[in-house]
């Protein structure tokens, strides 16, 4: 396929603000590699575009377009968040069967990235029935320990999600689906498993304690 | 025995609302007290992803409208219901909604379940979880995901028990009827 012209879309499932989100700084790394090679590039935030009338079918009009579709999403009850279900159905409804690529990347908050397989499997059936061609997902675990910021100012914790994402856009500049390779990388805990769990249940306390409300957080608020 | 039964069908597939109907006269049946909540008639926010209802306000959302009281009933009840179509193997939008504004019902503090990370619990007893999910015509695929899904819900919120069964849109009343009983027999809570 000739590079030139071509137009990639990121979709940012998480519902937090712009520049804030796990999700935001894995999609936007890749759209950053893709427009060096010359692709251009959207990015829409799917909460705030699904508030209007015209956001939505700005999403939709988008998608229609775009040669490569990326959603980079959170993974909430072991799913997608509602917002991203919703531009999904809209998606569907609007069926192009242009055979339009479509990747999904996952961050989750528990340590193991196989939390995400369910959430994918979705991914991959919503690309099916959007008439969307499923070129592979990445998930990550361990999303509490990364950050909004630019990837490559997260230090060397992220250097296997940063080869993974290299050996992606590679593929992608090619229109070849996601490498094994990559998903692998993608996967490989960015810290020990012991470090994150003991680190994450500090910074509820530490977050807590912020609040003043650190006494209170194994209140039952609703016990019946 | 109290049911809390939440009707995930949207504004343009009304017709999926007699799967609910069916699901709350058969518990009605068995002398169960049912409040059926049609989601896609009440107002919920998306979740914004702060985590204030752990480290802000603990167990209650910073957001102050419905899903709050979704979340109060589902910890007062002993079997929570999902009726939802199933939606490229998972939830509906309408469903998810409300469950994404329920993490306030599980603690922030990490545990290991069956050798995986998951939060710990915050009640010392959640209820029973009941997947109903409608497809349009059968298929494999979608209803192995949706059943997945259930079973990783049920760990994550600690539901004592759980079953997902997958219904046809099309399905009679009686057979819809025979796969609630027989649900509510695997659930261990047919009266
Ligand atoms: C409502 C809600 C539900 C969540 N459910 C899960 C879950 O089921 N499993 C998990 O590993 N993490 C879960 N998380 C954690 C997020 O996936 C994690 O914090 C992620 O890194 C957030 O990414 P973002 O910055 O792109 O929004 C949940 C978070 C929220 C707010």
């Amino acid at each position: 396929m000739n590079s030139e012209g071509n137009r990639v879309l990121l979709l940012v499932g998480s519902p937090k603000a712009p520049g804030k989100s796990v999700s935001e700084a894995l999609g936007a790394y890749v759209i950053e590699k893709m427009e060096a090679r010359r692709w251009s590039s959207e990015t829409i935030f799917i909460r705030m575009s699904l508030q209007s009338d015209e956001g939505r079918a700005a999403l939709v009009e988008a998608v229609k377009t775009a040669d490569l579709i990326i959603l980079s999403f959170p993974l909430y009850v072991d799913s997608l968040p509602a917002p991203v279900i919703r531009a999904m159905e809209l998606i569907a409804e609007a069926r192009f069967d242009k055979g339009t690529h479509f990747v999904a990347i996952a961050n989750c908050g528990f340590p193991e990235a196989q939390h995400n397989k369910v959430a994918m499997s979705i991914c991959q059936r919503f690309a099916h029935a959007s008439g969307l061609e499923w070129a592979g997902g990445l998930a990550l675990g361990m999303g509490g320990a990364l950050s909004g910021q630019r990837l490559e100012e997260q230090g060397g914790m992220v250097r296997n999600i940063i080869k993974a994402l290299d050996l992606a856009v590679d593929a992608f500049a090619e229109n070849k689906p996601v490498p094994d390779e990559a998903i692998r990388l993608m996967a490989k805990p960015i810290i020990p498993g012991w470090m994150y769990t003991t680190m994450g249940n500090i910074g509820w306390r530490r977050q807590a304690n912020c609040y003043g409300v650190r006494k209170k957080i194994r209140d039952r608020p609703y016990q019946r | 025995m109290k049911a809390l039964v939440l009707n995930g069908v949207g504004k343009d597939s009304r017709h999926l609302d007699r799967i609910e109907e069916v699901a709350v006269r058969e518990l009605r049946s068995l002398q169960w007290e049912v409040e059926a909540l049609i989601l896609r008639d009440i107002e919920i926010a998306p979740c914004m992803g702060c985590f204030g209802c752990w480290v802000q306000t603990p167990g209650v959302c910073l957001i102050d409208d419905a899903a709050r009281e979704v979340t109060r009933k589902m910890v007062g009840s002993d079997l929570v219901v999902y009726v939802t179509p199933i939606t490229f193997g998972g939830y509906s939008s309408e469903l998810k909604k409300a469950l994404d504004r329920s993490i306030g019902l599980i603690s922030p503090f990490f545990t290991r379940i069956n050798g995986e990370v998951h939060h710990k619990k915050r009640y010392a007893r959640a209820p029973n979880l009941l997947g109903v999910g409608i497809v349009h015509e059968p298929d494999e695929e979608s209803a192995r995901i949706f059943k997945t899904l259930i079973g990783r819900n049920a760990i994550n919120m600690h539901n004592p028990a759980h079953a997902a069964w997958v219904v046809n849109e099309d399905q009679s009343e009686t057979e819809i009827h025979e796969l609630m009983h027989t649900a509510l027999g695997e659930l261990g809570v047919r009266s």
